[in-house]
């Protein structure tokens, strides 16, 4: 015998599927149980953190240079620098994904290696949301930047195939444009090159105050400038005399620019065995690594 | 006293003396006769970190009783013997699949007994070099980078370490590590005061002191152990930031007395830069020299072990490379129980340490 039963059907569950989830990076609607964008790839993490965070809101920032650049040897750094020293800043990550990358890259210096390039895939990326605060606390700023493919950001320069990159870029408070100083002492001209398409690209997004880089601040960061002492002593100096091309450039476009030098390595050298190339790290001697972000923080307010 | 001038043109003896007499040329016409001036000479040459240039044999066995102990009470209160034995020594193993490590290797190295400084060489004392003309002294310096040398300028453009001003050091820092040096630079030095630079092995052997049972042999991490200590070993995570006197840190000393082989500053070794692809040595663009010891902004103190070691192109004046010079102990003469018999000189100066 059959007997009747009352089931509630408990409906509400149901409404997380019909209210997308905007991704903070490319306000594109997510599914709210998506790890990632199914648009940017970003991490959803990142809109649930900015939405009850206190500190107002981040900023987000371009970390951009050509394959090779040395972007993620940089940015690991940075992140290891900020959260392990508390001379005038000190940096918290945010959510287990920020670690990632900081973990990743002092792993591989600790075996004297560089980290592997990073994967073209989006979905592969590092993605960090740090809470930085000045030393006596007071001020405690937001900053959110990934560690991008210089591949796929090439490819974005050249052919422009990426709305998502480009809605970030144009979200983006800020810049660092990594120059690799061994290629640049090597004579080749396309970290130059490079950082003049990026300007150019910065410079398609129109006048409106919005999206305008012309008052957004940038940091060019000479990367690997352990092979380059005069860059280490002048980096300002020694833009003007090696890339010549986009220090005119900013200097007739922008407002707030500015030049480093960093190093991650003391010293490298680059082997070629058995016909594949391996740089490997001599020392791990970090250098000028703050400095940029300590100015870009300042430029930011 | 004649004697001693006449074995100074001795063609050995000559490139290291005329510099300590470049008020006074070495020559058996102009000999010093004068017991003053030879008395003065003597002192410079101590003052000026040269008393292992008086203990070469031919030199020391002419050389007067009073200051043959001013020589060797210096030498021995600046260098320390460290003596014959094994060590082992790792090596860089690259692997072809773009893998690098490092692997133990269980070879070990006969090292002879030598005298290693204390100390890394200083500022003060490497003015003493700048001052008495060290960089225009052809017989210093090897043949291939004699026509270099001029390119080795400070700041200003005088002949001097990288750092410097107008072939001076700053004041404030007369007792830290000299730096900015090249390879180069460190060997003419050592030159001059009659020491080189130590090799590999005998580096690894005086800091960590190596302890020789059942055929096996334990080497320390450290200098004082297997745990890094910060407070005794100036690294990036002492939080110091900056080179720190030569002579600071004494709880951080190897057995045998020499201080900061761990931190403060690299130091060159005679030794090139070796790696093996499987059994087969790798042969590198251009040739590096061997670095130990690790420096101040040293990041990894795993990386700044008595075993580890980097290197650099010779011709690198980096702001944290620095150096300390040794001489075989079979190169001089044996100062461990002459120097209770012989009186003491009178008025000898401490020195430029």
């Amino acid at each position: 015998m059959s007997r009747l039963v009352t089931t509630p059907l408990d409906s509400y569950e149901l409404r997380h599927f019909a209210v997308e989830v905007p991704c903070f990076v490319c306000a594109g609607g997510n599914r709210h149980d998506a790890e990632r964008c199914r648009h940017c790839y970003a991490p959803l993490a990142l809109t649930y953190q900015t939405a009850d965070q206190r500190a107002g809101k981040p900023h987000m920032l371009a970390v951009l240079g050509p394959p090779d650049a040395g972007k993620t040897s940089y940015l690991g750094m940075l992140c290891e620098s900020l959260s392990r020293q508390c001379e005038s800043s000190h940096a918290v990550s945010r959510g287990a994904f920020s670690v990632a990358l900081q973990q990743q890259v002092m792993a591989r210096l600790a075996g004297q290696q560089f980290p592997a390039p990073t994967a073209e895939d989006a979905e592969s990326w590092h993605w960090n949301h740090l809470q930085i605060a000045d030393s006596n606390r007071r001020r405690v700023r937001e900053l959110i930047f990934p560690d991008m493919s210089g591949a796929v950001m090439e490819r974005e320069l050249d052919h422009q195939t990426s709305p998502s990159t480009r809605a970030f870029l144009k979200k983006c408070t800020g810049a660092i444009v990594l120059l690799d100083t061994q290629r640049i002492e090597r004579g080749d001209p396309t970290p130059d090159f490079f950082a003049m398409k990026v300007l150019s690209y910065f410079g398609e997004f129109g006048t409106k105050r919005s999206v305008s880089w012309l008052r957004k601040p940038i940091a060019f960061v000479f990367t690997k400038a352990d092979c380059s002492q005069a860059c280490f002593d002048a980096p300002r100096r020694y833009a003007e005399t090696h890339v010549p091309g986009v220090f005119r450039q900013a200097v007739s476009s922008l407002k707030r620019f500015d030049f480093f030098a960093a190093s991650v390595a003391g010293a490298t050298i680059n082997l070629e065995i058995d016909g594949a190339p391996i740089s490997l790290a001599l020392r791990v001697e970090p250098r000028g690594i703050r400095e940029p972000m300590v100015w870009m923080l300042k430029q930011l307010g | 006293m004649r004697l001693l001038w006449r074995r100074a043109t001795d063609a050995t003896a000559q490139p290291y003396l005329m510099d300590g007499m470049s008020s006074r040329p070495a020559s058996t016409e102009n000999a010093v006769d004068l017991p003053n001036d030879y008395r003065r000479l003597v002192d410079e040459m101590i003052r000026s970190h040269r008393s292992s240039l008086l203990l070469r044999p031919r030199l020391a066995q002419d050389l007067e009783p009073t200051a043959l102990r001013a020589a060797i009470d210096r030498f021995r209160s600046d260098a320390c013997l460290v003596s014959a034995g094994r060590v082992r020594l790792n090596r860089w193993q690259v692997r072809a699949a773009a893998n690098f490590e490092l692997i133990d290797s269980t070879d070990c190295v006969e090292v002879d007994a030598v005298f290693l400084e204390r100390l890394t060489i200083t500022n003060r004392q490497f003015q003493a070099f700048v001052d008495q003309g060290g960089y225009q002294k052809k017989s210093l310096w090897r043949a291939a980078v004699w026509s270099s040398v001029r390119e080795f300028v400070d700041r200003t453009g005088t002949l001097g370490p990288r750092f410097w001003s107008a072939g001076r050091h700053d004041t404030s820092e007369a007792n830290h590590p000299v730096v900015g040096v090249s390879w180069f630079e460190a060997e003419a030095y050592s030159r001059w005061i009659g020491m080189r630079l130590p090799t590999d092995a005998e580096w690894v052997r005086t800091a960590c002191s190596p302890i020789e049972t059942d055929n096996a042999i334990t080497q320390r991490k450290y200098t004082w152990g297997d745990t890094f200590l910060s407070q005794r070993a100036n690294l990036w995570n002492s939080g110091i930031g900056r080179t720190i006197p030569a002579d600071a840190n004494a709880e951080g000393d190897s057995v045998d007395g020499a201080r900061q082989m761990i931190g403060n500053v690299w130091e060159w070794t005679s030794s090139n830069l070796q790696l093996w692809n499987g059994r087969a040595p790798i042969e590198l663009a251009e040739p590096m020299k061997s670095l130990r010891g690790g420096a101040f902004d040293s990041y990894l103190d795993t990386r700044a072990t008595c075993q580890c070691r980097s290197a650099d192109n010779p011709l690198a004046r980096r702001h944290n490379i620095g150096f300390r010079c040794a001489v075989s102990a079979c190169d001089i003469i044996d100062t461990s129980d002459r120097v209770d018999e012989l009186p003491a000189m009178q008025g000898t100066s401490e020195g430029t340490r």
